[in-house]
C-alpha cells in the first residue's frame, strides 16, 4: 500500500544526495563487445561453442531476473512463509521431468534395452547416502547464502563475497572427489538406480510424479495462503 | 513518528531481511524503518514480504549497486 509519508522521506532524502550515480553505460558496451569478441573466437574453434556461450549467458540473465535461487526455495518457507519460489522450483520439476521422459523414451527406441543408469538425464542410484549429502548441502548453501548457479550468479552481478563461497565450493569439491571411493563403498555400491517407468510402466510413473509435484504445489500454495489470511486478520485486530 | 537507519552493507541474503524484522518489532505503528542494503535480493525479498505482512514499501536505488529500503509500520 503507498505511504505519503515514505515519499516525503525519499524525496527528503533524494534531494540531500549530491552525488550522482556512476554510468553504468560503459562498462556494459565494455562487455558487450567482450561477449561477441569470445563468441566469435569460441566459433573458429567449433562451431557448437557459441550456442553453449549463448545458452550459458542466458541462464545466467534468467537467473539473475527471475530471482530464482535454489536455497531461497527451501529456505523461505520456513523462514518467511513464502512459498512462491518453491511452486516455481516444482513447476521446474514438472517441466524437466516431462522433457526428460521425451529424451530417454527417445533414446530407448534408439538403443532398445539400454540400462536405466546409462539413460540420458543422469539417473543416480538413491540410498542413505541421498539423504547425508542432502543434509549437508542444504546447511552449507544456507550458510553460503547460495548454491552453485546462485553464487556464481552473484558474482556475475558484482558481489565479492560469493568468491570466498566458490573458494570454500572449490574446496568442498575437491575433497568430496578424494574421499568418494569411500563414500561409494560404504553407501552406494549396493544402492539400486530405479528408473520408474521400469517399475510402473511409462505412462503410470508419468502419471504418478505428476500427481505428486501436484499435490506438493497444492500444499505450498494453500501454506502461503493460510498464512497471509492469518497476518491480515492479527493486522485488522490490532488497527 | 520515528525514522530509524538500518545499516546492512555487505551482508547477504537472508540477514537483511531478518535484522528489519528484528528493528521493526521494536519499533512503533506509523514508525520508517529505512534498510541500506548492497544484496540485490534484499529488496526484492523485503518487497513481497511487506506485502505479506500490510507493510508500506519503497524501494530506491541510491548508488550503483546500492539500496535503500523504506518500510513503514502498519
Amino acid at each position: 500500500m503507498p505511504s505519503q509519508e515514505i515519499d516525503n522521506l525519499l524525496a527528503q532524502r533524494q534531494n540531500a544526495r549530491q552525488k550522482n550515480k556512476k554510468s553504468q553505460t560503459p562498462y556494459a558496451v565494455g562487455l558487450l563487445v567482450f561477449l561477441v569478441a569470445a563468441g566469435v573466437l569460441l566459433w573458429t574453434q567449433d562451431a557448437r561453442y557459441p550456442v553453449f556461450w549463448g545458452v550459458g549467458i542466458a541462464l545466467g540473465f534468467v537467473l539473475r531476473s527471475s530471482r530464482f535461487c535454489f536455497v531461497a526455495a527451501f529456505r523461505d518457507p520456513l523462514l518467511l512463509k513464502n512459498t512462491k519460489l518453491m511452486r516455481a522450483m516444482i513447476l521446474a520439476l514438472a517441466v524437466s521431468s516431462t522433457g526428460f521422459l521425451l529424451v530417454q523414451q527417445h533414446y530407448l527406441a534408439l538403443h532398445p534395452g539400454t540400462d536405466a543408469a546409462q539413460l540420458p538425464g543422469i539417473l543416480n542410484p538413491v540410498g542413505l547416502h541421498t539423504v547425508i549429502g542432502a543434509f549437508l548441502f542444504g546447511i552449507g548453501m544456507v550458510l553460503a547464502g547460495g548454491c552453485a548457479s546462485g553464487v556464481l550468479m552473484r558474482i556475475g552481478e558484482g558481489h565479492a563475497l560469493p568468491w570466498v563461497t566458490l573458494l570454500g565450493f572449490l574446496i568442498g569439491t575437491t575433497w568430496g572427489a578424494k574421499d568418494y571411493p569411500a563414500w561409494y563403498h560404504w553407501l552406494m555400491e549396493k544402492a539400486q538406480t530405479i528408473y520408474l517407468p521400469n517399475v510402473f510402466g511409462t505412462a503410470l510413473a508419468f502419471a504418478l510424479q505428476m500427481g505428486a509435484l501436484a499435490v506438493l504445489y497444492g500444499l505450498a500454495a494453500w501454506y502461503q495462503k493460510k498464512h497471509s489470511n492469518d497476518k491480515q486478520q492479527e493486522n485488522a485486530h490490532g488497527n | 513518528m520515528e525514522i530509524k537507519d538500518l545499516d546492512c552493507l555487505y551482508e547477504a541474503c537472508p540477514i537483511p531481511l531478518i535484522r528489519a524484522i528484528q528493528t521493526l518489532r521494536t519499533m512503533q505503528s506509523g514508525d520508517i524503518l529505512v534498510v541500506h542494503s548492497d544484496e540485490s535480493c534484499a529488496a526484492v525479498m523485503m518487497q513481497e514480504w511487506a506485502q505479506q505482512n500490510g507493510y508500506s514499501i519503497r524501494v530506491t536505488e541510491s548508488d550503483v549497486g546500492e539500496w535503500e529500503i523504506y518500510l513503514q509500520k502498519p
